[in-house]
């Protein structure tokens, strides 16, 4: 009986001082708020656009998490993607399109409209 | 018998007289009222002429205005165009400043479709004035003509200041 309970206990101690985690797991970012990018070594310094959409304010902020040899850059995300950006300029140039035909549109009162002995 | 022929010829003579005063005077009473009818015409157009030159001399600056801002919106085509090709260059500080551009061209472009056939619809109203020799009118007319212009002049000032600094984007 003793050895039973003298075994257990060491079982129990082996289990709380290793842990039953891998001890090599980063913990992941906040699922909701953002995408994230993961990079290794040298890549660190890229950067890659992610989307978040609650992200509403200009300028962006990131936080970088290193654990070894990986860098995680977590990026709330407000930069336009290329795609957007030109969009957005094809809107601008369309709405100067639509404001030059507007000024060409503004109708004069012509000379014999103005001359009362004309009729 | 000569009496009667004498009454018949002297009647005859009163009449006729009188027949040629009251022509004369009739006459006369005409040609007053178109002396006067006259005098009031050149009254009237002395009176119009000024908003008559305002007209002109808006249209002239309207048509120098409408130049100018031609000039405006090819520079600032030009500059999209270069900004769409360049378009991952872009600074978010930028970005914003295209978004406020483009809602800034938005409010031009409806300010000045709110005039677009004032003036035509000024110039119907102006004839039938015309036509009628309603000087009233006619004045009216030509003062809302006036106000129209006034108003583009405006639109098309802030127009060409807002073109340009989306060229300078």
């Amino acid at each position: 009986m003793r050895k039973i309970i003298v075994m257990t206990t060491i079982i129990i101690l082996t289990l709380v001082l290793t842990g039953c985690g891998n001890g090599s797991q980063v913990s992941k970012p906040n699922e909701t708020s953002t995408k994230t990018t993961q990079q290794t070594g040298n890549d660190a310094n890229q950067q890659s656009e992610t989307k978040d959409s609650t992200a509403k304010s200009a300028g962006s902020s990131t936080s970088n998490q290193t654990t070894g040899g990986t860098a995680i850059v977590a990026k709330s995300e407000n930069i336009m993607s290329s795609r957007d950006k030109e969009e957005l300029l094809n809107q601008v140039d369309k709405e100067l399109d639509s404001l030059f035909s507007n000024i060409n549109n503004l109708e004069d009162a012509q000379d014999a409209d103005l001359d009362l002995n004309q009729k | 018998m000569k009496k009667i022929v004498s009454v018949i010829l002297l009647s005859a003579i009163l009449l006729t007289g009188n027949i040629a005063f009251a022509q004369g005077s009739t006459l006369s009473f005409v040609k007053s009222k178109i002396t006067q009818a006259k005098a009031d015409y050149r009254a009237k157009l002395t009176e119009i002429a000024p908003l008559q030159e305002k007209i002109r001399t808006d249209r002239t600056k309207i048509l120098s205005q409408k130049a100018e801002a031609r000039d405006a919106y090819n520079k600032a085509k030009s500059h999209i165009k270069e900004l769409i090709k360049n378009k991952d260059n872009l600074t978010p500080a930028q970005i914003e400043s295209i978004k406020e551009a483009l809602n800034v061209i938005k409010q031009d472009k409806q300010s000045l479709a709110g005039t677009i056939g004032e003036i035509q619809k000024e110039t119907l109203d102006l004839r039938t004035a015309k036509i009628e020799k309603n000087f009233d009118e006619v004045t009216n007319s030509l003062n809302s003509i006036i106000a129209v212009q006034n108003a583009r002049l405006e639109d098309l000032q802030r127009t060409i200041s807002d073109l340009n600094k989306a060229a300078n984007l």
